[in-house]
Parts: structure tokens; sequence; C-alpha cells
């Protein structure tokens, strides 16, 4: 398994946490744990998220993040808890995915897309090369947690379309 | 009146109501987080106008910014479950579409630039879910919805991500109280990623036995299995409230009976009540009808009563606003001539 932070090193480090019935697992490597020593400091409810948000970004300078669209800073982002717009979440895609897989325990969505109501061919197969090419990726940095998710979904998706 | 309460759905002496939430963005507006005021307009203006074109639920809608309403009826609509304490906060900005029969809304930059709501009352998830998706489907086609091919419907919280649906059930749970066996259950529940909560109570702390679950988290799963999980969740609860029931009925009727006959007794004689006591007592006494105990009263809709006694209700319905005292006569009355009603 590879750390919740840096997703490079192996995770020599797990914890969980319950907050408020609510199960949080954490996976990293010593090198990020180390960096992140607060961790453990307690949660504090009012300010759940810009916690987790914290917690993932301590010491760091955040200036490199900052949404080319709407202009919000990652340090906005943590603030608010809110994103600014559309594509902040491609701008923090690299800090916002540990915490995602801690609040959902899945980092990629399953179900309704815009337009699936027409949805034409040829979008499900364009998806499916773009999932085969992660699963790859997957692969080579030895992510099989992933990897099993991605395969799972192009399987599914072929089937979908099989059935067209 | 209340409109969304009917005969829809079942369970209904266990289940109030069924809700699902869609939360939607626009891919090419700012959130409503960062949003300046000529912005919202056009969204709003964007959003009502995509709804007036289409047939939707026969047209049968009104469209308000939330700004025009004024303060009592604003409230009146949040203790009915229509709008949320969110939209109301952003009231510079924010509107909602709502049909006649108040079973659907649209709020417009609450959180998000769009939240989609169909509410019904029992245990109806499904079909709330296919109606929301039908409606969600018809939007679709003219609005373009922010989205991510890995992360599903973009929500302005990363907490909503994926889905953006919200599916929730409000339970009637007195015996699994009465009995203990509440804490032990919601512990279990709560492995199960739904979250859990009291309703008409401060935080989770809960009046008249009346709880809300719902899924924790949106994205990883489809629509159709969140929804499910709920429903299946919702009905092992509600069989577990039934084995409570009778468990207090074969080893403790004249306890039950007592209390129930009590609760009656005060709901139906007292000249003035708070909210608080009267849900609690209401709910009593629905316990007695659901289980026999007060089978006379059998035809009245508690589940509208909870409602239509709540203090902006009542007021709404005087067409006035009234001081604590005033509210809690009056509130005393409605309740008595619910019962009156049923007892010629």
């Amino acid at each position: 398994m590879l750390c919740d932070i840096c997703h490079k090193n192996k995770a020599t480090v797990h914890f969980t946490k319950i907050v408020n019935g609510k199960k949080i697992e954490m996976h990293l490597c010593k090198e990020c744990a180390r960096k992140n020593s607060d961790i453990n400091k307690s949660f504090s409810m009012e300010n759940f998220l810009s916690d987790m948000f914290g917690e993932f970004t301590l010491k760091e300078p955040d200036v490199e993040y900052k949404c080319p669209n709407c202009g919000m800073t990652y340090q906005q982002f943590k603030r608010y808890g809110k994103f600014g717009c559309s594509e902040c979440i491609d701008a923090f895609k690299d800090r916002i995915e540990p915490l995602i897989q801690n609040i959902h325990g899945h980092r990629r969505h399953k179900g309704k897309y815009p337009g699936q109501h027409k949805v034409s061919e040829s979008s499900e197969s364009g998806e499916i090369e773009i999932l085969k090419k992660e699963l790859k990726e997957a692969i080579e940095v030895e992510n099989y947690e992933k990897a099993a998710e991605l395969r799972d979904r192009i399987k599914e998706l072929g089937k979908k379309e099989e059935a067209k | 009146m209340i409109k969304w309460i009917d005969d829809s759905g079942t369970e209904k002496d266990i289940v109030v109501s069924s809700r699902i939430r869609y939360a939607r963005n626009l891919k090419n507006h700012k959130f409503p987080i960062i949003l300046d005021k000529k912005e919202t307009e056009e969204i709003f203006k964007e959003i009502s106008d995509v709804v007036k074109s289409k047939d939707i639920y026969g047209k049968n809608f009104s469209h308000f910014k939330t700004s025009d309403i004024p303060p009592l009826e604003k409230n009146m609509l949040i203790e009915r479950h229509i709008i949320s304490p969110a939209l109301i906060e952003n009231q510079g900005m924010s509107g909602f579409i709502m049909s006649n029969d108040e079973k659907i809304s649209i709020m417009i930059n609450e959180e998000d630039h769009l939240r989609l709501q169909v509410l019904s009352s029992g245990l109806n998830l499904m079909e709330c879910l296919e109606k929301a998706d039908e409606i969600d489907s018809i939007l679709d086609e003219k609005l373009e919805y922010a989205y991510h091919k890995q992360f599903g419907y973009i929500t302005a919280c990363p907490t909503n991500l994926g889905t953006g649906l919200r599916a929730s059930s409000m339970l009637h749970l007195p015996a699994l109280v009465m009995t203990g066996r509440l804490e032990k259950l919601l512990n279990t529940i709560s492995k199960f990623g739904i979250s859990v909560r009291g309703v008409y109570g401060e935080g989770s702390k809960s009046i008249g036995y009346l709880f809300q679950i719902s899924n924790q988290t949106t994205l990883g799963n489809d629509e159709k299995t969140i929804v499910e999980k709920i429903e299946k969740i919702a009905i092992q609860i509600v069989n577990k409230e039934r084995e409570a029931r009778e468990y207090l009925l074969n080893e403790n009727r004249l306890e039950l009976d007592d209390r129930v006959h009590r609760a009656y007794g005060i709901v139906t004689n007292c000249t003035k009540i708070t909210t608080d006591e009267a849900v609690k007592l209401l709910s009593l006494v629905k316990l007695g009808v659901d289980t026999g105990l007060l089978e006379k009263y059998k035809d009245i809709n508690f589940n509208k009563l909870f409602v239509e006694i709540q203090p902006m209700n009542i007021q709404f319905e005087a067409r006035e606003e009234l001081n604590e005292i005033e509210r809690d006569t009056k509130r005393a009355e409605i309740i008595k001539t619910a019962f009156n009603k049923e007892s010629e």
C-alpha cells in the first residue's frame, strides 16, 4: 500500500480514528508521518473538514496551488472547505485525492453522468480507453488496490457496451 | 395545509417521510461561495428558464427569489422541509422553484448552484429517486453540469462529490428508545456508512423519538445502490421497532398503556403547550394509536400534525406573528381540534 499523501513510498504508519461514529483510516510513509507530526491532534467537530485539509498540508507553502480558472488558492479552499468553481478539483487534485479517499472510501465515481440518458457508444468506449491507460499506470506503480477498482470498472463498462 | 404529506409510501406507522436530494453545479459559473450578485442572477434565470421551458411534472411550478418571501413564510417552508436554512442564509442571491404539491423543490444558489429535492411521505425512496432522476435528466438536456471523469458530479463541498445524492428517511422509533435498544442499533448502523441524527432537536438529541437516517458518502457507489442500502436499513430498523413494540405490549403493557394515556390526557386537555412537549407527547399518543391502545384516533395524521404544530407553521396559518404564549395557546387548540374531529 502506498502512502496516502505522497503516493510514492510504501505506507508503514497506519492509524484509525473514530470521529462521530465515522471511521477514518490513514496510511502514511515514515517521511510523511514525521512531517505531519501533529496528525494526532484532536479533531474539532466544527472545523472537521478544514482540519482534515490542514493535516494534509502542514508546513508546505501553497503558493503554487491556485485554480487558474477562478483564482481560488488551496489555502482558501482549506478555509472554506468548498471549491470555487468546477476546475478547482483538478487544480488541487494531488492534495485532495487522499482527502476524498478518506471521506468516501473511494476515489472513483460510479453511477450517473451527464448525457447518460442519450449516451452514444463512443463515449463509453472512450472512457474504457482512458481507464485502460490508468490501469496500466496503476500496475506500474504497484497500486493494486486502484488497479482492481479500475479493472472492475472496465469490465462493467464493457458489459454495458455489449448489451447495446 | 401541508401538501406533500399524503397517502404515498409504505410503513407509514413508523416511516414518516423519504427524501432524495441531488446536488448539481453549472460548469461555466463560479460556485456560490465566490459568486457576485450579477452572476447569481444569471444562474437563477438560467435554471428558472429551463424549468419553465420544459414540460416537467405538468409545469406546476412556482418560482421565487428568496429575498422576496416574507420571513415568516421562509421559516414555515423550512419547517415543512421544503427549503433549507442554508438557502435563507444566502438570501441575497438565492432562489427556489417549488412544485405546487410541495413534493419537488429546486433550490438555487444554496451551497451548490442547484439542489433538486423530491419528498414523499412514508417509505418511498425508490420512487423519489426515479422522479429526481427523471427531472435531473430533463434539466441536463439544457444545462451544462460540472462533471469530472474520475470524481463524478462536482459539488461545492468534497463530501457530496460523485453522485451528489443524499437519500434520507425520517423514522418514528419510540419503542426502541423506551426499551433502550436504539443506541446499540445505531452503533451497528453507523458501521454501514449510514448517519443518524435526531429531528426537531438540537444536534443529535431527538425530541419526539424522531430520527433521520441518510447515506454518509456519495462517491463510489451508484445511485441505485445507495438508495437500496438506505431502504434496506430502514426496513431493518422498522422491523426492530415492531419487535420492540411487541415486547412492550407483551411484557410491559400496563406501563405502556399508562404512559400513552397520560400523554393523551395532557395533549387533549392542556390550554397551552410548547413545541417540544407537544412533539414528545404526540409521539407517545401516536405509539398508542399504532399499537392499538388508542385505536379510536387511528385516522389522525400524526406525521402532518408534527409539522403543523411547529412555531412558524402556526403563525403562517394564523396569518400573523404571535408571541410565545399566543403560539403555545394556539398549538393546544390545533391539537384539540385534530382529536375532536376524530371523536365526533
